[in-house]
């Protein structure tokens, strides 16, 4: 049996023993353990050393030593962990992020010296002959090959027989341009930093293309890239096509397209009578205009050294995830774009949460912040590849195509360029429309629906769960969950708290706008319920909440209760989570447990109430409430089972 | 918690006799790996006494109780222990360890990919929490993540060819007299003492009285056991062995794990 020790008692061995006159102070099991403790939980590693010599010197300062470290790094990791561990903010790659306007794919070529070259297309680019239009530059019947879907062309293939194609219809088809990906400035007149990987290393630390963007099908280095011509493009915005010419009839057998001829004209003369240039940003630029393409020196698109239609293949060296940070790498492996975007969003993540808890900032921003943390892909992701998602053809049927952005693109600091890989950068305003973690694609697409992203939310950051009644379920036609028997237990709290996203697509980021979607819109009422709604609704519009009398946007159960929290949108949701009385008790708790390593019991009810209280005296700032829990009894007893007690399976 | 902590005590029962310091009347014998008889713990016996409080008994009015909660080790998240890892590697970063092993012997270390799972990480992409339990599979993974460091430091910071600077061992930080005689009892207790810091945070002094002669028997044992094979072992110097068996014991030991 142990005796007690005061956290008193023991802090006053640790503060004060500058009296001994010995060189080393005599310290207790307890002491040692308290302090490996400290290391473990404020360093995220066992002590040094060096580091035990200094806590047994006379003049040690625990209160000192844990104040110098509270701020550092890994100290907010440790938090960090806490919110990670319950949020869970990384994606598998069984989710793939390839918008058909951003991706560069390559196929070679044979010229008619025999050489072989890689030519890079964007699957879907309207160019205005219908023989090429929406596909690669050249067609099978000139190429002489039929690329399938996925991979090369097998051996074996039927469709494998290379024509030459002539230097004349080469350089008409196509352009040579010194890409992104090999020259740093990419966007001057004459780029001529070009990749070095000894040089590049310290220039833009991280940043590693894999090799087959480096070398060509000879192994030389690659000096430019030949792209097709429309791919080359650099306006901003496109002149809506409108074919005029006959789509010739299909060809078949190994001249066959790979891809349709899109069919787009619908919207491109809406476009063109409402007088608008679509952004070649977005997927409605993308779609309708040949005027599109990847911008200077192609900065909207990433490529991919695999001979893939379907997926680029590899772009860079990196990792699939990275708990230790990123420079203490797990593994190296290739990233096509689609995983690096899966990767990049959970690192914003990561750097979001550490910039709160090392600068001590309000734990309410974790909901409510409009900054974030980027490095350069997410610069590119934010600046293009966000608006890739809108706006399709049913967004333009609400004469959506200049989409309103979660994060204003032109927010983006122009100063950060994709090659910054490591290199991370604090934008101080998303924009209006964002709000913390809430707003984060990684959040929005790990939790893809209105009801998942208020549930998470809910058991986050209120730490509660919803728990069904036991209430018999019975036969109902009451479409709101919130009101019908046995479903309202739970979905009372949870529709409000999902309305909040009404604005939110599911899956994704885009923003739908009050100007184009009301909640409730006339054009999409059906004579009849359940009717068959008018084209376009569907995505939008709740079928099961239409009538001849309303149509309500999806997220809305009821327009009178849901009406503000929609048009509050995530911001209004985290305002609603911060102002609960539980958001600060819950905040304790899920540190508190993660320090301590176990749940919290009714006897630490008077800890909890202290750290709570701790909590918001400080204003909502953790490190207070975290420095009193370290030098709390209860944490220094958060392993104090004697050696041969605990071998001896004792409770006691 | 009781299954972390019989984890635990299976660890030390089946891999090394070092973690068994004090004696115990309630236990049998066993035989671990090498012939060497150690106890088993058995689970403290039902309490058959009365619930009669203790100051109330003859004599003990005046005696200081504790009457705190207990509450066993916690484990060492998994991030702590790579980078507690790396830093007795000698501060390198993760591949370049899984390099540095993997360029001596391919059988000893397949690659972080392979272990961290099994170490406890989670895997937010496929909503794997933390694991907060032992499980064989992990002892298992840091049995074979804590021998590949005692061995890679062994080598690294044992050579007698080469002996690095002292202000470079991230492990073994003392000296060794020349030629290859186990050394006795007080020598190796204090230069015990730096690896027992090294690893558990504390100096013996601290720990269960039998603690050193334990790890003392180990390291003698072991370093007799290799005096006739010195041409199939990777140590070079027959003592290494033991020095090597030593680190395994303290990496192994649940005092290193939890916290």
């Amino acid at each position: 049996m142990t005796r007690r020790i005061s956290r008193l008692a023991t802090l006053a061995a640790l503060t004060v023993m500058a009296a001994a006159p010995a060189v080393f102070a005599q310290r207790s099991l307890d002491e040692y353990r308290f302090f490996r403790s400290l290391s473990i939980d404020l360093q995220g590693r066992i002590p040094t050393r060096a580091e035990l010599t200094a806590f047994e010197q006379p003049s040690f300062n625990a209160e000192a030593w844990i104040d110098a470290r509270l701020p550092m790094g890994p100290a907010a990791e440790r938090m960090r962990v806490v919110y990670m561990d319950r949020l869970r903010l990384a994606l598998s790659t069984v989710v793939t992020v390839n918008p058909l306007g951003t991706i560069l794919r390559r196929i070679p070529v044979t010229r008619a010296n025999g050489t072989v070259e890689w030519v890079y297309f964007r699957r879907g680019q309207r160019r205005e002959d219908p023989a090429i239009d929406g596909s690669m530059c050249f067609t099978p019947r000139e190429l002489g090959v039929q690329y399938p879907t996925n991979g090369d062309v097998p051996a074996t293939s039927a469709c494998n027989t290379p024509r030459p194609i002539t230097d004349a219809m080469l350089n008409e088809r196509t352009v040579l341009v010194r890409p992104w990906w090999l020259y740093r400035d990419y966007r001057a007149a004459t780029p001529s930093q070009r990749y070095d990987a000894a040089t590049w290393q310290t220039l833009v630390p991280g940043y590693q293309p894999v090799d087959g963007l480096l070398t060509d099908q000879a192994g030389a280095p690659v000096m430019a890239v030949r792209v097709c011509r429309e791919e080359a493009g650099v306006a901003t915005t496109g002149r809506p096509f409108v074919r005029t010419v006959a789509v010739p009839p299909a060809e078949t057998g190994c001249n066959r397209r790979l891809v349709g001829v899109p069919n787009t004209n619908t919207d491109a003369m809406a476009l063109v009578a409402a007088n608008q240039r679509p952004l070649c940003s977005t997927q409605t630029g993308f779609n309708l205009s040949t005027e599109c393409g990847c911008g200077p020196g192609l900065e909207r698109c990433l490529p991919g050294a695999a001979v893939n239609n379907l997926v680029a293949g590899n772009m860079l060296q990196g990792e699939l995830r990275r708990p230790l940070g990123q420079d203490a790498p797990l593994e190296s492996t290739g990233l096509n774009p689609s995983n690096g975007a899966l990767l990049w969003w959970s690192e914003e993540a990561t750097h979001f949460l550490d910039a709160i808890f090392r600068d001590d900032r309000d734990i309410r921003d974790l909901l409510r912040a409009r900054d974030t943390v980027i490095n350069g892909p997410l610069a590119h992701f934010y600046r293009h590849g966000q608006q890739q998602s809108c706006c399709t053809t049913n967004h333009l049927k609400f004469d959506y195509n200049q989409p309103v952005n979660l994060f204003d693109p032109t927010n983006v600091p122009s100063a950060i360029l994709q090659h910054d890989v490591d290199r991370w950068t604090p934008v101080a305003n998303r924009g209006p429309l964002a709000s913390g973690l809430l707003t984060m694609p990684i959040f929005l697409s790990k939790y893809g629906t209105r009801r998942a992203r208020a549930h998470i939310l809910y058991q986050a950051f209120l730490c509660k769960e919803f728990i069904a009644p036991n209430v018999a379920l019975m036969p109902s036609n009451e479409p709101n969950l919130a009101r019908r028997t046995g479903c309202s237990g739970c979905h009372a709290t949870l529709e409000p708290m999902s309305a909040f996203y009404t604005r939110v697509s599911e899956s994704d980021w885009t923003y739908l706008p009050a100007a184009n979607f009301p909640l409730d819109n006339a054009r999409c009422r059906t004579a009849t319920p359940m009717a068959s709604m008018p084209s376009g609704c569907a995505p939008f519009y709740d079928p099961s909440f239409t009538t001849a009398a309303r149509s309500w946007m999806r997220g809305i159960y009821d327009l009178t209760a849901a009406q503000p929290n929609a048009n509050a949108g995530p911001a209004g949701l985290a305002n609603y989570i911060v102002a609960q009385p539980e958001f600060a008790g819950c905040v304790v708790d899920n540190i508190a447990e993660s320090l301590l390593g176990r749940e919290l019991t009714s006897e630490d009810t008077p800890l909890r109430t202290q750290l709570t209280t701790t909590l918001r005296s400080s204003n909502f700032r953790p490190r207070a409430m975290v420095r009193q829990l370290i030098l709390s009894d209860a944490y220094r007893r958060a392993n104090n089972l004697s050696s041969t007690a605990w071998r001896e399976g004792g409770a006691r | 918690m009781k299954t972390l902590q019989w984890t635990a005590i299976s660890l030390c029962v089946s891999l090394s006799m070092a973690c068994h310091e004090e004696p115990r009347a309630n236990t049998e014998a066993g035989v671990a790996d090498g012939g060497v008889v150690v106890d088993v713990p058995q689970p403290p016996p039902p309490d058959g006494g009365s619930a009669q409080p203790l100051e109330t008994m003859p004599g003990h009015e005046n005696l200081v109780q504790d009457t705190t909660p207990k509450r066993g080790p916690r484990m060492l998240a998994v991030e702590s222990y790579l980078r507690s890892y790396m830093a007795l590697f000698g501060g390198l970063a993760p591949l370049a360890v899984q390099t540095q092993i993997r360029s001596r012997s391919t059988s000893l270390f397949d690659s972080w990919n392979d272990y961290v799972a099994a170490l406890g990480l989670p895997d937010y992409r496929f909503d794997i929490d933390r694991n907060t339990q032992m499980s064989a599979l992990m002892l298992a993974t840091l049995e074979r993540t804590g021998i590949a460091l005692c061995d890679a430091a062994v080598l690294r910071e044992l050579d007698p060819a080469m002996p690095p600077a002292m202000a470079s061992r991230t492990v073994f930080a003392f000296d060794l007299p020349a030629g290859s005689t186990p050394l006795t009892r007080d020598a190796f207790a204090t230069r015990f003492d730096v690896l027992h810091r090294t690893f558990l945070g504390y100096p013996a002094s601290l720990a269960p009285s039998t603690r050193v002669d334990r790890f003392y028997e180990l390291y003698r044992t072991q370093s007799t056991r290799y005096e006739g094979a010195m041409a199939t072992t990777a140590f070079r110097v027959r003592s290494n062995a033991g020095w090597a068996s030593v680190c395994y014991g303290l990496v192994r030991h649940p005092e290193f794990q939890l916290y």
